[in-house]
């Protein structure tokens, strides 16, 4: 089984972010949880840390609605900043819209790996571990 | 009776061969004076008789005809001698308008114009340009409905559902409790944000709004005022300045929360290292009231949230206040209206919000 030294997880919902944590937790899967509450804070430490492969998370699971910066709004920063990161990262869109526009958009994007519908279950997320090809 | 003479008695009773044409056919001499008109003419132009129109000039039948665009396209045709298709709006002397589709031929002693009335298919498109109009508006709104439902009601349910399967398994008494106390807030969120959806739909629903003689100077003030303690403790300087339009014929519920919304904002994010300046405005620009609000605040980035400016639950600063509310209703309130509103902005540098009211509401 793959596992995970830095996962970051990037959403506004505290009780949503709490809840995955725990689900997270629950699967020995993960080291350690770094949280960003919208994407501006995501993509400044990404920038910070870009020289530091140690730091960076091999996984990011990120929401869509987010205040000052929103999960698209992270993307597009994030495809600018890709070519100055020394590592591989595996985005995963973790959102509550269930709407086919926005589902189709995040399959447009190519560094969207998948787009999953809240909540993440356990197995759910034991899926996603599975499936990351380092 | 030989066919030649019935045509000659046709012409003894005044009638003519083109008068039971479809189009209006008449000529003009070059003096401007009417030298033929069908019966057609006459029924289109409101006219009694031929001998309404016969003999006189346009410019006696129709004073200031001569200022027109369609005078200049008939002198065209009297001196250049070609023939012109137009579409003409016309405005009877009872005020009714038609619409005539004019062939303007040149003919020896003058110009013969063709006129054929369509009043009825200009009237259907105007009709159809209106309907499509409120179809992409109503479009538009379901859109965002279906944006609010999915993002807005969808993500407290799902912490609700998690909750309540972590509540199943969890066998610690006190996580236990931990989690129900969870529960109370995210039930209040999706009760605020249900309740706010239906007011936002109420609105679109409101069919007969009471219009009302607004005088903006004194709503300002009346607002202003309830903002006192703040505007002193924080020493903004207010300026106002109605005297273009002093007034606009509104609903009074929702200018007063248009308003409202606009100066709370702009004491809500001023900045930290200025001292807030708040001017509000009318101007009159193509006959349209434009309200604006403008602040030197902290700005909004239009150009990263051009999208989400005026959407539910979306904000663009840490603040604790910020909701994503005010400005979501106060757009819904204009449009309601048919009016406009849109932002000028840039980070750090203040905002200026604008609301171009409908010629409806101009008094």
């Amino acid at each position: 089984m793959n596992h995970i030294k830095n996962l970051a997880l990037v959403d506004d919902d505290e009780l949503f972010v709490y809840l995955t944590k725990m689900t997270i937790e629950e699967t020995n899967l993960v080291d350690l949880i770094k949280v960003f509450r919208n994407g501006l804070e995501a993509i400044t430490y990404l920038q910070e840390n870009s020289n530091n492969p140690d730091q960076l998370p091999e996984v990011i699971l990120l929401d869509l609605s987010m205040p000052v910066m929103d999960g698209w709004q992270f993307l597009e920063e994030y495809i600018q900043l890709k070519p100055t990161i020394g590592k591989k990262i595996t985005i995963y869109i973790v959102s509550s819209s269930i709407s086919p526009t926005d589902i189709a958009k995040a399959k447009s994007i190519s560094e969207v790996t998948d787009y999953i519908i809240k909540p993440v279950t356990k197995e759910a997320f034991i899926d996603i571990i599975k499936n990351i090809k380092f | 009776m030989p066919f030649h003479s019935q045509i000659k008695e046709h012409y003894l009773d005044g009638e003519h061969p083109l008068d039971n044409l479809i189009e209006g056919f008449q000529i003009i001499n070059f003096d401007w004076r009417y030298v033929y008109v069908n019966k057609t003419v006459v029924k289109q132009g409101k006219h009694v008789s031929k001998d309404d129109l016969l003999g006189y000039t346009m410019m006696e039948k129709y004073p200031g005809i001569e200022k027109s665009e369609l005078f200049k396209i008939m002198q065209q045709c009297m001196i250049e001698r070609v023939s012109i298709n137009v579409d003409n709006e016309f405005t009877f002397p009872d005020n009714s308008i038609g619409w005539f589709e004019l062939r303007i031929h040149p003919v020896p002693n003058g110009i013969g114009i063709l006129s054929m009335d369509i009043t009825e298919r200009k009237k259907s498109e105007k009709k159809a340009i209106e309907y499509t109009r409120v179809l992409e508006f109503k479009n538009s709104q379901l859109t965002d409905f279906c944006n609010i439902v999915s993002h807005n009601l969808r993500g407290p349910l799902v912490n609700l559902s998690m909750l309540a399967d972590f509540i199943d398994v969890t066998k610690d008494f006190n996580k236990r409790e931990d989690m129900f106390k969870e529960i109370k807030p995210v039930v209040s969120l999706l009760n605020e944000t249900l309740n706010q959806l239906v007011a936002s739909i109420q609105i679109n629903e409101e069919q007969d709004l009471k219009l009302e003689k607004i005088v903006l100077e004194d709503l300002t003030r009346k607002i202003l005022e309830s903002y006192k303690l703040e505007i002193e403790s924080i020493g903004a300087e207010i300026e106002t300045n109605f005297t273009l339009a002093p007034q606009i014929l509104y609903s009074q519920k929702y200018i007063n929360s248009i308003l409202y919304n606009l100066i709370s904002n702009a004491l809500k994010y001023k900045s930290p290292n200025k001292k807030l300046r708040i001017k509000i405005k009318t101007e009159i620009i193509n006959e349209h009231v434009i309200l604006s609000v403008s602040d030197n605040g902290l700005g909004i980035d239009t150009k990263l949230h051009e999208h989400n400016l005026f959407k539910m639950r979306k904000v663009f600063h840490n603040h604790p206040d910020a909701k994503g509310y005010g400005l979501f209703m106060t757009k819904n309130q204009v449009e309601t209206m048919e009016g406009k509103i849109w932002v000028e902005s840039e980070p750090n540098n203040g905002a200026t919000f604008y609301i171009k009211f409908h010629l409806n509401n101009n008094i």
